[in-house]
Parts: C-alpha cells; structure tokens; sequence
C-alpha cells in the first residue's frame, strides 16, 4: 500500500442521481484536479482555502472537450476525511460525465482507490479509531445489491478463468526467460524464441479483446445506456413509456416537442437499461433543437443499444434510410411502432441495412409486441443463455487489464525491436503482475517452480 | 579435556568456501580468529564442479569481491577458462564463469590464510559447541581440545552426519569421503536447533586421455580481460586457456539407467533428503522426462596437474557398475576409463528460519551459520554467507551495528533475506529470478553497489578502494562529456550513422542521445567524436549500460524507493504478536518464530497475507500515538 499515492473514486452509488460526486486524495490531490478543471475567474484548487468552493468546468486538456459541469470542494491536509489533501468534485449523477471525469483523472497518474482506501487512510492518519473504520466498510458493502452482485459474481468466474488462461501463457514465456537466463547452457525443450513474440502477441489480441467488453459489462453496473432514435412522431417516448411502465417523457404529436433527451431507469429482469429519449434524428433549421440533434449523434456513439423506432403508418422514408445508414448494425435494434395503424411498411430497405437482425412490430400505444421487444434487449445485451461469454464489469478489473495490455504491447513492441531478455522480462512481469491484482495472485510465487516443471534443467 | 592456552575472540568451523571468507573477514577486521577444518588438505576444496561463477553465482562473486572478500583474486589467479554468459540477453544478467584448477585453488586459499595475520589454522574435528546461559563460549575437539571464543560461526558445508551412497554402497562420510562431522549434529540439537536432512550429487569423474574428443564439441573460453576481481580490471586476460568439451548421452544410457533403475538409491527409498531440483542426477532425468531422447554431457578439466575430468550434467548415486556401462555408451567415451564413481551426499542442515539476518543464531548469542549448512548449494553462496558472518562476528565485537544487505542492494542480501524469512525446502541455488531489482544488481556494477560499505567496514583495502574511486570519477567525466558533446547532422555523420542501420539526425544531439540507440556501440561513438577520452572496456560497458537502461533502471529505482518504504518500517525486537488484534493464527506463529526486523520482512513471510500486515500496521502506528 502506498500511501502516499493520490487516489480517486465514485463517492456516491452508482446509477442515475441528481448529482455524483468524485473523492480525490492525497498530497497531490489539488495539483491533480488543477490539470482538468477550469473556473471562469481562473481559480485552482491549489490556491484555494480550505473548505471553499469553486464553479467550473472539467475539461480534457488533451482534446480541449468538455466532460461536465461541476462544482469542486477543496480541503486541505489534515482537514479532511483522511486527513490528507482532498478535493470533490461535485458532478451531475449520470454515468457518463462521471466515467469522463474519473477517466481524465487515472489517465494522468491518479489511482483509483482500493476498497475502503478512504476510510483506511483516514484511519491511518488518526481521523479515526478501528472499529469506526470498520463500521464505515461494513456500511459500504451492505449498498451493493445482492443480485447483481450475485450475477456479477458468475461473470467474474469466467473472467478469472480468461485472465488464468493470459497468466498462464505469460508464465511459459517467463519460464522461459528466466530458465535461458539462469541456465545459459541447458537445452530448453518445447519452446523456443520464436514463440516468445508469438504468445505475447496472443496475449495482447486476447487483453485487446476482454477490454472491448468493458463497455457490455460497464453496462450491467451501471445501466445499459439504451438510445430511442427515429423521426419526429414515430412514438419512440410512447416506446418509452411502455417499457416503463407509466407515462414520463412528455408526448405529444407535435413533431419535435423532445426537445431534451429523457433518461429513465427500467429494470428489465435485473438488467438495468438507462433508456434516453432523444429529439428526433432529423436536419432541422431550428437552433434549438439543432442543438438537441448534435446531442444525438454523440449519445448515439456512447450508446450501449440503440432501439430504431420506424412508422409503419407513414411508410419507409428518406430520413429513415439515412438513419439506419448512421447506426451501427451490432449495437442496434429495429423496432417498427404502430402497427395499430397499418403494417404494410416496405422494409425492403431495412433488410438492406440490416439482414441479420430481426425486426420487431409492435404497438406502442396498445402494448402489443412490447414483450419481445424486451426479450431481444436482452439477448442483445446478455446474449442466449448457451453462449459462454463474459464481461470485464468493474472500473478496477478494467483499469488493471488496460496496465497489463500496455505491459504486454511494450515487452512485445520491445522484443521485436531487439530489446535484450532482461528488460523484456520486466515487462512481462509487470503484465502478470497486473493480471494478478484481478484474481489477487501475486507473482512473488517462485518461479523456479514454474521453470523445473516445464524444463529439464541441470548440468 | 585440554583447555587451549589461546583465547580466542571468533572460531570458525570449517575451512570450506564460507569458512575461508568468514575467517579471513573476522581476521582481517583486527580479531584473533581460529579456524579449525578436518583435513587442511582440503581447505576451500571444490567436492563438485571444478568452476566458479554462471549468473548469480558470478554475481555473488563480485559483490564478495566488493566488500573486500577473497574468492574472485582467488579464481582468477587460479582460473584455467573463463566464459562471459548472456552476452546477448541483456547487461543485467551477463555472468562471468570460471573453471579452476582445483588444486592451485584449494592450495592459493590456504596460502592466504596461512599468511593472514590474527588466523591461526588448526586441523580438528569439533564435537561439540560450547554455551552457557545462552551465550557461545567455544568448542571442543574430537581429539580432546577445548578452545575458547566469543564468537563461533558455523560453516560445516555436507558434513553434518555426512553419509555418501553409492548404489547398494553406502557409508558415513563427508564429501570426497573425508572424515563426517558425526557428533557436532547432537550438540547442535542439544542446544535446541531443528535440523533437516538434504542430498546432493556429483558425477562420475574420467580420465581425460580416455576420452575421444574428436568426437566432442568443444567449448572453448573466451579471450579478453575478464576477471571476477574488481582490482584486476584492465589487466590482460588469461592465456593458455583449456577448453570444455560437449557430448550427449543417447537412448542406449537411458536404457541401461531404466534397466537399472529398481537398483537406484533414489527411487529404491535408500535416499531420504531433499535434492536439489536444479541439480537432478541423471536417474531423476531420465525418469522425470522421458520423452527427452538425449542430455547434455560436459566434460570440464579439473585442473592443470591432473587428467582426470568432470562430466557436468551426469551427476549420479547409481551402483558404480551401471555408472561404468552407461558412460561408456556415450559418444566420445565409448572407451572410458572412470576414476572415481559419481556419489550422493545426505547431510545435517540448520533450518534457516532459526537466524537473525546478521546470520547470527537465535538460539545461542554469538552462534552464526553459514554456507552450505544453512541449506543452500553452490561455492559462491557459501563464500557470501561466510563474508556477512565473519564481517557481522566482528562488528558486534567492536560494538557496531550488524551488516545486513538488503534486497535492492545485492544478491547476498537476496539470498539470505530468502533463507531467514522463508527458509527453504531444498538445497538453495541461487537464480537471477529470485531478485526483483535484477537490472539494479548486476555484475558491472557491484563495486558501485558495494565498496563503499566495504570500505566503511575496513574490509576493502586503500588500493581498491583508490581503484574504485578513480573508476567512478572517470564515468562521471564520461557521461558528463557525452551529454555536453553535441553531433552536428552532417553527411559524415549520417553516412556513420547509416552504415550501423541507424537513423540519420536532422538537428543537432547529444552524443547520449545517440548512444541510446540500441545498435549504437562505443566504437561507434568514437567515430562520431573521435576526442573521446580512451576508457577500459569495464567503463565503456558500465557508461554504456547507464545510458541506454535508463528508463528501465529509473523505474526499477521508483520500485525500490516504495519497496524502502515498508523495509525502513522496523518492528519493535520485544513486540508481543500476541497483543497485535486481528492476526490470523498461522501468521501469528510465524511471526513469533522468524521475528522479522521490519514490516517489509514480515510480508515476504509465507503464510502472512496482506491483511495481516494491515494489521500489523495498525498495531504500530496505535501504539505510536498512545506512546
């Protein structure tokens, strides 16, 4: 444990709130949150008293984008929580902003926090006795929801098999180091040096590809961000609505009265699906509501599933054609709403853009199709229950694969550039040193074990 | 018994490779030290291979040399070949390995001892140790001698209850059949120690003019100054070198060892100790992978006065006769002669975990062990345990703090950490793998490591010390020079540069920018600015390894500075683990047993999780508030 480290987590639950708020701590804390947080009158967290506030803007200093609005609380050692430096960042409670924010902050050396490092520092630093901190902990665990801790769980399972199958490979290729390293002279049967790029390069591809899942995962914790996008009118907040169960986004027939997305939260047999309304995917001249469809195209990138709402009444249009053009086939669902009204919708061009999919009718406003509208939600998110799948779903496993997938690509990049054994070695045990802190393996064990089980070594 | 008119201050048992440097360290340090050994005749003798260094082993070697120890200018005067290993996988593994003339060896050690001033060298076979109220007060010999010491260190390597099996043969001896230390094992258990039982092995020894080296491979040494001892850097390299020879054994020695192998003392269960994984004997081979259809045989001289010859990879206990039928199947020794049957060794060891880090005993004040008797194998990790003990006998004498290496300091420190904290369950080798801080501990630059500590002990004499200090100021200048001089982007240049496949510049660098380049080379940079000052490849390869590791070396020096952290935290010598709330009993045992000194320690302990040193944490930063 390093206590001198700054670290960084979500303070509230995780969910749809009114507001989140981000913990930062230690010495660095203020310096940390300077780097992304601008104030109108250029205040900084650095210079500011404690226990004063500022309004301001987290913004990216890479790209210059802007992540969300936010009011930051600064503290100052030892007057705070843990007695260290802190800052809280005080966001709005989506998801989305607050994943921004905590990205832009352990992309630049802060760390996120162990489970109950907060309260542990504090303890450490005498802002509390031990029973106290035990208290807070117990507190802590008792929020996390049984059942989806108890999914979870299952997928961790498998995830911890997939990081076992990358460790192991990783293992023989250390072993194998290591044993041509100490016995220079023996003969190392069953692998060879050609193979050491050969399972680096698996591993990487193997890392690569469990990250890609993050977001399904992601998902699973902290809601399925779920986009309604179709024409003006086509229903999608009367979708809405049905799905949810009562009546939340304002509808209306006037084409455009959406003007701001709508988010609800539905449960959709434990899956939960953070379902956004969105002003209808269409060229317009109002300034407004151009405002509203920009909005869109970006929520649609950040998406998790995106239901496309059709007519059936009004026929396949030119805009439709154009929106199913602009979404992404694997993340998307095509739903044609009121069939109340008329279903002979040519959807010849649907097929075009979509051959694989299903296509599902239903009527909104009479409730009819809605089951299985939410039943291929769902295979879409979960997938049939015979697929073995898994899903990175914890910002900390995330966090620990993304730093073995950069240990990976540099012992592999360094390897073919000629790097000697030596520092290549470094690498690859940084890698299982990061895949250890998933499944709480450390690679302190001996290796010698691993290289008299796998070569016959001795002179 | 024979009280002994001399006194003396520290007593050595054993003359072996740890007993030498603990005694010349203790003498040389100013205190009268005895060393008594069984056979003077085979003082710092070499029972298995004829050879010194390989990696970790060459590093030890260097570190020992650092302090101010004698095995590297031992070696080295006395060296026959000499390899550079790992030349291409990388500065920090490269390895420096000898192979000795055995008898000029063992001869040139006892030379220096006999000329050591304050050592006296005695032959005598010790029974029992003394000790009153917990304090050593001397020995006794099997011959009736009683001496008396402050401070007696233990190096009796295999011969603790020695006993060499031989097929259905066997009988108690110690290695090359001297006289066993029969006695010494019951005075130790009666002073309290837990002992263990391991094995060792060594091959079958020929007669080289038997041998068909036609049909070998040789493997000669390599030409250049390589010296393990940081005050022969520089000077010209060996000549005359003798060369090794490679052979392999074939499915017929597998058959005749599989026909025999109902007759093998290690699977018959005539063998009781451990061995070591890292030295299986040819048996374990040919049984543990079956699939392998032949085994590296090399064939190492033992010396230049001698014909008889070291089969390196053919360590074995099997009956002498199946010895003798399965080497002559080998090619090249189809009409071999043996002279010497290989042999196994099980012998008396201390348990480790019995020892302070200073190597000092727990049990009975001013009792250390080192060498081969705390359970590791190998010359170069006896003669650094034998260092740390005499030079830690001496200090406490002088009233000063004990010497303890750490892990980010030098393999010695890695190796005994390893053996205090965890013990081990086989003979110990040491491994390039078994440190964490691998590309800081490397050979080049053990003096940079080391002979400041040496130095400040008195170990390390005015010359090396002027050496080492001159050598330091001369990198300084050099990686000052090369940071300053800046090569211009002209056609000459990038024509130099092309010529290596290197990239040409477009603006103006350092010629450290360059040198970072991994296909960049000294010589090459000698070409860029021909005014370098001339240096000795020792310097060229250290600047070199600087330059082009630094952002590896810096990062494994962030590691370390966490890895302080935890080491600097010390624990309370008097602290009751049983007033520390929430320890899990197993950890709580082991803590009461080892007694690790800090909190850096305690976690490498097996059977203490994280969760306990949290705990442990707890306890202490509780108790520094509450005073």
């Amino acid at each position: 444990m390093n206590r001198e480290d700054t670290i960084a987590a979500l303070a509230t639950p995780p969910g749809i709130g009114a507001l989140g708020i981000i913990r930062v701590s230690g010495a660095e804390s203020h310096q940390q949150v300077d780097r992304i947080f601008k104030n109108p009158k250029g205040k900084r967290a650095s210079e500011m008293n404690g226990y004063t506030a500022a309004y301001g803007h987290i913004i990216d200093p890479d790209t210059g984008e802007n992540a969300d609005e936010v009011i930051i609380l600064v503290m100052h050692a030892p007057h705070s929580y843990t007695g260290e430096n802190m800052v809280e960042i005080i966001a709005h409670g989506g998801p989305v902003p607050l994943q921004a924010i905590m990205d832009l902050l352990l992309d630049r050396g802060v760390r996120l926090a162990e489970q109950g490092e907060f309260t542990r520092r504090a303890f450490f630093n005498g802002k509390m006795d031990l029973a106290q901190a035990e208290a807070v902990v117990d507190v802590i665990e008792a929020k996390t929801q049984k059942g989806l801790r108890l999914a979870l769980d299952q997928l961790g399972g498998s995830l911890s098999r997939f990081i076992r199958e990358s460790s192991e490979k990783l293992w023989e290729v250390l072993a194998y180091c290591e044993a041509s390293i100490d016995f220079p002279e023996d003969e190392l049967d069953g692998f060879t040096l050609e193979d050491v790029e050969q399972y680096l390069d698996r591993v990487e591809k193997d890392l690569e590809k469990t990250l890609e899942t993050y977001s399904r995962g992601r998902a699973l914790r902290e809601g399925v961000r779920t986009t309604i996008i179709g024409r003006p009118n086509v229903g999608k907040s009367t979708l809405l609505n049905a799905l949810l169960g009562e009546e939340r986004a304002l509808v209306t027939s006037v084409p455009g009265t959406t003007r701001d997305s709508v988010e609800e939260l539905i449960n959709l047999d434990g899956i939960p699906l953070r379902l956004i309304d969105t002003a209808g995917l269409r060229e317009t001249e109002d300034e407004v509501e151009k405002l509203g469809v920009d909005r869109t195209r970006k929520l649609l990138e950040r998406s998790d599933l995106i239901l496309a709402v059709l007519d059936s009444g009004s026929g396949f249009t030119a805009e439709d054609e154009k929106m199913l053009a602009t979404i992404p086939q694997e993340k998307s669902l095509v739903v044609v709403n009121k069939i109340d009204l008329d279903e002979s919708i040519d959807l010849t061009g649907v097929r075009e853009h979509f051959p694989e999919n299903e296509i599902l009718f239903i009527s909104a406003l009479e409730g009819r199709g809605l089951e299985r509208v939410r039943q291929a939600i769902k295979e879409r998110i979960i997938g049939s229950e015979k697929e073995e799948g898994f899903w990175v779903s914890n910002l900390r496993h995330e966090r620990a694969l993304k730093e073995a997938l950069k240990s990976v690509k540099a012992a592999r990049e360094g390897w073919k550039s000629g790097v000697t054994m030596d520092l290549a070695v470094v690498d690859i045990r940084g890698a299982l040193h990061h895949l250890g802190q998933i499944t709480g393996e450390t690679i302190n064990q001996d290796i010698s074990r691993e290289i008299f089980s796998r070569f016959c070594i001795g002179k | 018994m024979f009280e002994y008119p001399q006194t003396y201050q520290i007593i050595v048992i054993g003359a072996g490779h740890a007993g030498c440097e603990a005694a010349l360290a203790a003498s040389r340090l100013g205190f009268k030290t005895l060393v008594l050994t069984i056979d003077l005749d085979h003082i710092a003798f070499m029972p298995c291979n004829p050879s010194v260094g390989g990696p970790a082993k060459g590093h030890i070697v260097r570190e020992i040399d650092a302090l101010g120890g004698e095995m590297g200018r031992n070696i080295d005067s006395t060296m026959i070949q000499v390899r550079m290993l790992n030349t291409r996988k990388g500065p920090a593994v490269q390895a420096l390995r000898a192979q000795a003339d055995k008898k000029k060896y063992h001869l040139r050690m006892k030379e220096v001892l006999e000329k050591q001033k304050n050592l006296d060298l005695k032959q005598g076979l010790v029974t029992r140790i003394l000790a009153e109220e917990g304090r050593v007060k001397g020995v006794e010999t099997a011959t009736g001698i009683r001496y008396r010491g402050e401070k007696v260190i233990l190096t009796t390597g295999t011969f603790l209850r020695g006993r060499i099996i031989i097929g259905e043969a066997t009988f108690d001896a110690g290695p090359n059949q001297q006289l066993p230390a029969k006695e010494l094992s019951r005075s130790l258990q009666e002073l309290g120690f837990s002992l263990k039982r391991f094995k060792t092995g060594t091959p079958p020894r020929v007669l080289g003019r038997t041998i068909d080296y036609d049909k070998t491979e040789p493997q000669p040494g390599h030409a250049g100054s390589l010296f393990f001892s940081f005050l022969h850097e520089g000077r010209e390299g060996i000549s005359g070198q003798l060369s090794c020879h490679l052979t392999h054994t074939n499915p017929r020695t597998h058959s005749i060892i599989n026909e025999n192998i109902e007759r093998a003392p290690l699977f018959s269960g005539v063998i009781e100790g451990t061995g070591p994984r890292y030295c299986p004997s040819i048996e374990d081979k040919v049984v543990s992978f079956p699939r392998k259809k032949s085994h590296q045989v090399f064939i190492e001289p033992e010396g230049l006065t001698t014909d008889e010859m070291y089969l390196s990879g053919l360590p074995t206990s099997l009956p002498e006769d199946v010895q003798f039928s399965f080497l002559r199947t080998i090619k090249g020794m189809e009409r071999v002669d043996m002279v010497r049957p290989g042999y196994a060794i099980e012998y008396d060891v201390i348990d480790t975990r019995q020892l302070n880090l200073d190597l000092e005993t727990r049990l009975i004040q001013g009792l250390y062990t080192a060498g081969q008797v705390n359970g590791t194998s190998g010359y170069e990790e006896a003669g650094g345990q034998g260092l740390i003990a005499g030079i830690n006998a001496a200090l406490t004498l002088q009233g000063r703090k004990p010497l303890i290496l750490d892990r980010a300091q030098a393999y010695i420190g890695v190796l005994i950490d390893d053996l205090v904290t965890k013990g081990t369950e086989e003979p110990y080798r040491m491994l390039t793998s078994r440190a964490e801080y691998r590309l800081l501990l490397r050979q080049d630059n053990a003096d940079q490591r080391l002979s400041h500590i040496g130095r400040e002990i008195g170990l390390l004499g005015d010359y090396q010390w002027e050496l080492f200090r001159q050598k330091q100021e001369e990198i300084e200048k050099i990686l000052e020079i090369l940071g300053k001089t800046k090569i211009r982007p002209t056609p000459e240049v990038n024509e130099i540069l092309q010529e290596k496949t290197s990239g040409g510049l477009n603006k103006p660098v350092s010629l450290k920018e360059i040198f970072r380049r991994p296909e960049i080379t000294w010589s090459d940079l000698v070409d860029l600015e021909p005014g370098l000052p001339s240096c000795t490849q020792g310097i060229q390869t250290q600047v070199e390894t600087m330059v082009k590791y630094e952002g590896y070396i810096e990062r494994q020096q962030r590691e370390i500075e966490h890895f302080k952290k935890l080491e600097k935290k010390m624990l309370p010598e008097k602290i009751d683990y049983d007033r520390v709330p929430n320890l899990r009993t197993e950890a709580r045992e082991k803590l009461k047993d080892i007694r690790p000194i800090s909190v850096g320690q305690a976690g490498r302990i097996n059977g203490v999780s994280p969760a306990d040193i949290t705990s442990l944490l707890i306890y202490l930063e509780r108790k520094k508030k509450n005073g």
